[in-house]
């Protein structure tokens, strides 16, 4: 078996994927027939179809690689790990998914796609005896990494900076937003952590502390200020 | 992949059977993350905020940040009255704080102008009480040249004011009946504000309340509102100033003048 995947490997995505999965899960299932049933059925069905190939895939012919890898990642890379090796599933699966039904590959597809494929791989990790001791962490953290490996490659695509804008603003208006900001609070207290990071990384990320200009330039006008005062 | 971030919306509402309930919500986190961060920070801001915060702090941040440039709601709830809106119980105010701030930062570029009345509504009582938020809310790049920003703002005001027809005073502004023209992006921008001034705010309102406000959260007269606008922006948060004249400028400025000669 090739191409392990470890945390010090975590450009994978960018390799050779035949030199790192055994076979493209697509192409193992289902088959080409089934493939024009999966574009005919209804969102969902499509959904558990693509899963039930990915999942026999895992635990079928890539079993040994997966296993392999999580058994190598231990616990300390097993986040970094899963996070590389579903997107990189995902990846296989979108790419072949798009040549009979681009429509189908939308982050709407991919996400809960992704969210059964780190399951997958948690089994595999855990069958091999790799701990995972809070799996919502893990979990949670797999998704999100995952998701920073993904930016990291559409993220300079105007196109989808456009869609991502249009998407972010229906979010911010439709309620969205505001569960999944209260979501991540909760956990960060859930873990232990101060919610407080989310507003102040936030502004930090905006107008950095360490720029000097914008700071200058606050502390004229805040002086200006006083002086009308 | 040219289509690989689209339609995430109706996927969360249909993967609830497909995927172990805890996931949902976790996916409605990195969907919007992703949106948020690809929109505002970027990879590099993304991977930054994950590298000081860990992975869940990193994306609150972008969330958070991306929230925010949208809204233009960095001092949320600064303004002196946004706080006692928002103290009030009328959530979404103060985020629409924001939005009317974004809406006067931008207004130099003549995108856009202030919301009409219908757009406005009821939360139009925050827009137009927080205009010490204007410069944050504008984002970084008001902050981002010196003398310019000054300046940039000031036009951006005087756009508003003289593009405009306000005939009313705060209470009607607050009512949102007498603002009028403009609209362009504030138009879309006034909905999804109000809604999204909701949850997320709420648990955030009582906090500022309590939290002495003014211009960056300085209170300059340590009377819990907001000093003069040195640039010459009508203090709506005063509500000793009845009305702003289309075209011109708001009483109060008059007498307090202006560093650029109001």
């Amino acid at each position: 078996m090739q191409g392990v995947l470890t945390v010090d490997n975590p450009d994978m995505i960018q390799q050779d994927q035949a030199n790192q999965m055994p076979a493209d899960p697509m192409q193992a299932q289902p088959a080409p027939q089934d493939q024009a049933s999966l574009i005919d059925a209804s969102d969902e069905e499509q959904l558990e179809l693509m899963a039930d190939a990915i999942s026999d895939y895992i635990h079928g012919d890539a079993r040994e690689h997966v296993a392999t890898s999580m058994a190598n990642a231990g616990e300390e890379a097993l986040v970094d790990t899963l996070a590389a090796m579903s997107y990189q599933i995902l990846t296989m699966v979108s790419d072949q998914v798009a040549k009979s039904a681009p429509e189908t590959v939308t982050l709407d597809v991919l996400l809960p796609l992704a969210a059964v494929t780190i399951d997958y791989l948690i089994e595999v990790a855990e069958a091999v005896g790799v701990p995972v001791p809070n799996m919502l962490d893990v979990q949670e953290d797999s998704l999100l990494r995952m998701i920073e490996i993904h930016m990291a490659k559409v993220g300079d695509d105007p196109e989808q900076k456009a869609i991502a804008d249009e998407m972010f603003k229906e979010y911010l208006e439709d309620g969205s937003f505001d569960d999944a900001a209260g979501y991540v609070q909760q956990r960060l207290k859930d873990r232990g952590q101060d919610p407080s990071v989310m507003e102040e990384g936030g502004k930090e990320l905006l107008a950095p502390k360490q720029n000097q200009l914008s700071a200058g330039v606050q502390q004229g006008l805040i002086d200006q200020s006083g002086g009308m005062s | 992949m040219s289509k690989i971030v689209k339609g995430v919306k109706k996927g969360l509402k249909k993967v609830g059977k497909f995927v172990k309930k805890n996931w949902k919500p976790i996916l409605a986190v990195a969907a919007i993350a992703f949106t948020g961060g690809l929109a505002t920070v970027g990879f590099a801001g993304l991977k930054g905020a994950i590298a000081a915060n860990g992975i869940l702090g990193g994306i609150g941040s972008t969330m958070f940040a991306g929230a925010t440039s949208m809204l233009g709601t960095i001092g949320i709830g600064s303004g002196a009255a946004g706080t006692a809106a928002a103290a009030a119980g009328m959530q979404g105010a103060t985020l629409m704080t924001g939005a009317a701030a974004q809406a006067m930062g931008l207004a130099s570029s003549g995108l856009i102008g202030p919301p009409t009345a219908a757009q406005a509504g009821s939360a139009s009582v925050g827009a137009y009480t927080g205009p010490g938020s204007s410069f944050m809310g504008g984002g970084g790049s008001l902050l981002g040249g010196s003398s310019q920003a000054g300046q940039m703002v000031q036009q951006g005001v005087g756009q508003m004011t003289g593009g405009s027809q306000v005939t009313g005073g705060v209470g009607q502004m607050t009512g949102g009946s007498q603002v009028t023209g403009g609209g362009g992006l504030l138009k879309s921008l006034a909905p999804w504000a109000i809604q999204a001034g909701g949850a997320y705010l709420a648990n955030r309102g009582q906090e500022e309340a309590d939290r002495p406000k003014g211009l960056w959260g300085v209170d300059f007269n340590g009377d819990g509102f907001e000093a003069s606008q040195p640039w010459g922006a009508p203090n709506y948060a005063n509500p000793g100033i009845a009305a702003m004249r289309p075209g011109g400028r708001m009483p109060g400025l008059i007498d307090a003048g202006s560093p650029y000669g109001g």
